[in-house]
């Protein structure tokens, strides 16, 4: 009787923990949708997907090893919510204010200005600041660059939108070496899937 | 805990002794530093290789070499053992670290109106090696205190430098010692050749800027936070008035020639990092702007738009405006108008700049990209307009 008293107690608890997990592998091409059912796409499948702060149900983050080595971002949420989800810290200073009719080279500018002064640690380069679309909607496609405090280089591509009144964006980053070019491609499917209503 | 207790005075006296004055260093000296001090050189010098590995030293021989010629000047007995490194940070700041080697901010290094100014912030930071301020405060218990502190003040490179800033004069050192710095300071600019009236010129004018942009969330100087550079001021006033002048060496030139590239990258950086009101600040007055050219009103015109405060529309447009006077066809000046134009509903004269924009055999590929968007806006408002007005016109407007 102990013994099984001691297996049910073992099982409840490995399902407490798994239910608490702050991550959880994503096993099939399965859509995400916002609260709001505005915009959706099909999450990387195989890969992990956070669920802790600073993800949540507008905010995604996956990630194939380790967030440190590739991640995948998307977010459909206010300014100051999608900074966190993409530099991981929360800045409530962010001054950007969206609207719908935005130009999105200003936006690019502005939404950069956040990130680089959200990111002060970082000497982020911009590699490339061009016009691209998402979801069919016009947007801005910035390339930035940066060294880690341990000299690692990484690469970040950041494609934006607003929609409905708040921003939607998607954002790609990996150490350089290897792991950028052989994760770029699944990023770019998950970008394709973006899907607004 | 009680014996803990009855060492304490023992350990404030130890703390005193060793933050007393110490001989200044030579360059005989430097040979011959205790294992203390020269462990402490060691880790200088690790984190000198930190910052280079990590990509916040910025990497231009040329300025470099500049540089490294403007403190020799100051310091020839050294034979270039006192390098000088620039961190690629738009803040505007500089300090030293206790081996001797001045690191400059390409923020203030843009800032600075010519090589006399530059010798006074590498003169004043030499001082505080030559004088040990950092060995000193490392051995002090107000070294010990400030530690936390520096991780606020120095947010970019705190994690970076750790505690070890505390003895790189990131913090601010004592006001005697910061004395004894400008004292340090003046007779080597005295002696460079340099007009001494530059010392307080330099701090006056990073004073003037400190002083207008007190109310912004992000405040350009690290000394802000402490009222130096007032103190810097009447230091070397009452240098300035005790000693009669006799050199008036700016060196404009050498400098507007080695610093161009940077200072013009520097506006760059200031937008991208959203500097906007510190941009504006300095590009408010004249002077500054005409050391930068159509650049300037440009990324005036840009602070201005971006900024985005009651009356920066139209202070946006007239630098725009002063930018194409300066340089017809400028893409960026007609970009930033075109753009105005729209929100203001001009959407006749945003689509003539557009139209401009996208005929200039100067236009980049991305900047053609952005035009053809805005172009789409201006048609598709267009078109509702049109649509919005042809319906809400009443039967007898319409028969009209």
């Amino acid at each position: 009787m102990k013994t099984f008293l001691k297996s049910i107690m073992a099982l409840s608890l490995c399902l407490a923990l798994a239910a608490c997990a702050t991550w959880e592998k994503v096993r099939e091409n399965k859509p995400e949708e916002d609260p709001s059912q505005s915009m959706s796409f099909t999450a990387p499948q195989n890969w992990m997907k956070l669920n802790a702060l600073p993800a949540n149900a507008s905010n995604w983050r996956f990630t194939r090893d380790s967030f440190k080595l590739q991640e995948v971002v998307i977010s459909y949420d206010n300014p100051t919510a999608v900074v966190f989800n993409i530099t991981g810290i929360l800045n409530n200073d962010i001054a950007l204010k969206v609207d719908e009719d935005q130009d999105p080279s200003e936006l690019a500018d502005l939404f950069l200005g956040e990130i680089k002064k959200t990111n002060k640690d970082l000497a982020i380069q911009v590699i490339e600041r061009s016009p691209t679309t998402i979801a069919g909607q016009e947007g801005f496609k910035l390339v930035l660059s940066w060294k880690n405090p341990k000299g690692l280089d990484y690469q970040q591509e950041i494609i934006g939108t607003v929609y409905k009144g708040k921003l939607l964006v998607a954002s790609f980053a990996a150490v350089r070496k290897n792991f950028w070019s052989r994760d770029y491609p699944i990023y770019q499917q998950v970008v394709q899937s973006v899907r607004i209503k | 805990m009680a014996g803990i207790r009855s060492l304490l005075p023992i350990l404030a006296f130890l703390l005193t002794i060793s933050a007393q004055a110490l001989e200044p260093l030579t360059p005989e000296l430097a040979d011959k530093i205790g294992p203390d001090e020269s462990n402490l050189w060691f880790e200088a010098e690790r984190m000198e290789k930190i910052l280079q590995d990590n990509g916040r030293t910025l990497n231009s021989p040329e300025l470099q070499g500049y540089l490294q010629q403007v403190q020799n000047s100051l310091y020839p007995e050294w034979q270039g053992r006192l390098r000088v490194k620039i961190i690629d940070d738009p803040v505007y700041n500089a300090f030293a670290m206790p081996n001797g080697t001045i690191f400059i901010h390409s923020g203030l290094l843009a800032r600075l109106e010519n090589e006399a100014q530059l010798a006074t912030i590498l003169a004043h930071e030499t001082g505080h090696a030559i004088y040990r301020h950092g060995y000193q405060l490392r051995n002090s218990a107000d070294g010990l205190a400030v530690i936390s502190s520096v991780a606020m003040v120095i947010n970019p490179l705190a994690g970076i430098m750790g505690i070890f800033a505390q003895s790189a004069g990131m913090y601010g050192f004592s006001r005697d010692n910061e004395r004894e710095a400008d004292q340090a300071a003046f007779v080597r600019i005295k002696q460079a050749g340099y007009d001494t009236r530059e010392t307080v010129r330099t701090f006056n004018s990073l004073a003037e800027e400190a002083q207008a942009s007190k109310d912004d969330k992000a405040p350009p100087y690290l000394f802000t936070t402490h009222p130096r550079l007032e103190e810097r001021i009447d230091s070397f006033n009452r240098l300035l008035e005790a000693t009669p002048l006799t050199n008036k060496e700016l060196g404009t030139t050498r400098f507007d020639q080695a610093t161009r590239e940077l200072r013009q990258t520097q506006l760059q950086r200031d937008l991208q990092s959203g500097r906007y009101t510190q941009l504006i600040i300095a590009l408010s007055k004249p002077e500054n702007r005409a050391r930068y050219g159509a650049e300037a009103d440009y990324a005036l015109g840009e602070a201005y738009r971006l900024r985005k405060q009651d009356g920066d529309l139209a202070l946006s447009k007239a630098s725009y405006g002063n930018a194409l006077i300066a340089k017809p066809g400028h893409t960026g000046a007609m970009r930033g108008l075109a753009t105005i134009a729209y929100r203001d509903g001009q959407l006749e004269n945003a689509q003539k700049l557009v139209e401009l924009i996208l005929q200039s055999p100067e236009i980049t590929e991305s900047e053609a990209g952005f035009a053809r968007q805005l172009q789409k806006k201006i048609s598709s408002k267009r078109n509702a307009d049109t649509t919005t007005s042809t319906t809400s016109a009443t039967p007898k407007e319409e028969l009209k």
